[in-house]
């Protein structure tokens, strides 16, 4: 790169390390959160319930998990928070974050509001070649405290925004895609089958809301199917294509 | 931005811009990579059987647990893959490249039963659980399931997932 910032994980040397490696790099966003919180709904006319204001001005896609001593939840258990149950349950809009009620008991689950307009396009430079680096044990680094964390010393990987010790989710590329003949294809070239977030969105109200469609992948492409119908064409999709491979 | 911090933009663009590629006043989704077991991990779980739920109910097999003794309930996040066929039937949610979020359907996307993989967590453990529930009695369910395998992705954030 011409200029900029670049940190490796710990042990990666940053001029082999591949792109995945990174912790910080200046051509990427890293995924970071502007809010967070824990729900509490209960039963009640199914309508949704606003749990959180963002005040973002834009609308944020969002990860959540529900709490399994929760009604509706797969597991069910006394003692688990679930990441499968039913996160459609809940979107996002311009100023807030809502969760639908359940039909009985309470829902109960945390959510984390992500600071990335998505409906603005990132389009990703080439991708590094995606082998990997040797790690070699370092007594280098780097740790960035969240505000509010006073020690740098912490063993609570909670206090630090960056460590490099750390792995980051680093964003390859984020934006739209329409479906057309039944699914969509997103093209992302990155060389292997990467991670990702994906959304649909609604234009009145404008809101996003997280789904959970089976996909296909390889080295340069994303393809999403309907589980149990093809998607309608037109339907928009907002997506997050994270630099990690799903498989080595 | 606060009174300290670090705020970077991508190259070419003005800091006052917005739109940070990081910014120290957010925090992030971080993965510990000095854990053991490591808390981003793939593996593979091969079904040695066809299990099948009673009449109207529902089997449950845990199919893998892993340790991050955080004490607090985490963030999760994974993604599975067909790694094998097996005994089921092809069809386009089963194939090589066939892979799903949070969430790994093992059936058609039938109402009348529920073939999945699902993922918990408590304040020491991640758990993967199959479940096959017989939603309205209509025995027998449509996959079978012996030697598919399913390869799975999962993170788990140092970030808490539950309060």
């Amino acid at each position: 790169m011409a200029k900029g910032v670049q940190i490796a994980q710990e042990g990666m040397d940053v001029k082999f390390a591949a792109d995945y490696n990174m912790e910080l790099d200046t051509r990427w966003p890293v995924v970071q959160v502007a809010g967070s919180g824990s729900y509490s709904v209960d039963a009640q006319v199914y309508k949704p319930i606003k749990v959180f204001d963002h005040n973002l001005g834009f609308v944020p896609p969002f990860i959540m998990t529900v709490d399994g001593r929760s009604e509706n939840t797969p597991g069910g258990t006394n003692t688990h928070v679930e990441t499968t149950a039913n996160v459609t349950a809940a979107y996002s809009d311009q100023t807030s974050f809502y969760v639908y009620p359940p039909a009985t008991g309470t829902n109960r689950g945390y959510f984390y509001i992500l600071n990335h307009d998505i409906m603005n396009q990132i389009i990703p430079p080439t991708p590094k070649d995606p082998s990997v680096a040797t790690p070699t044990k370092s007594k280098v680094g780097a740790r960035i405290l969240n505000q509010g964390s006073t020690d740098p010393n912490s063993s609570d990987m909670r206090s630090f925004s960056l460590d490099t010790d750390a792995k980051p989710m680093i964003i390859h590329m984020m934006g739209q895609a329409i479906a057309s003949s039944g699914s969509v294809v997103i093209t992302h070239n990155l060389g292997y089958r990467p991670s990702y977030m994906l959304f649909t969105a609604t234009a009145t109200p404008n809101t996003l809301q997280e789904v959970e469609n089976v996909m296909r992948a390889n080295g340069n492409t994303i393809s999403i199917f309907g589980a149990h119908a093809a998607i309608p064409d037109g339907q928009v999709f907002y997506y997050i294509i994270l630099k990690d491979p799903t498989l080595f | 931005m606060a009174t300290y911090g670090i705020l970077v933009t991508p190259e070419g663009t003005p800091v006052k811009a917005g739109r940070p590629t990081y910014d120290s006043t957010k925090p992030s989704l971080l993965v510990d990579l000095n854990r053991t077991p490591p808390m981003t991990q793939v593996f593979t779980y091969t079904f040695p059987d066809n299990p099948q739920p009673s009449a109207g109910g529902t089997f449950q097999r845990n199919i893998k647990t892993i340790t991050h003794g955080y004490g607090y309930y985490p963030m999760v996040q994974w993604y599975g893959y067909l790694a094998n066929l097996g005994s089921a039937s092809a069809n386009r949610l089963f194939d090589a490249d066939t892979f799903q979020k949070n969430n790994f359907q093992v059936n058609t996307g039938s109402d009348f039963v529920g073939q999945y993989i699902f993922c918990t967590a408590d304040t020491n453990n991640v758990y993967f659980t199959y479940n096959a529930s017989d939603i309205f009695g209509s025995l027998p369910l449509p996959q079978n399931v012996t030697g598919m395998a399913v390869t799975i992705k999962v993170y788990i954030f140092a970030n808490t997932g539950l309060v």
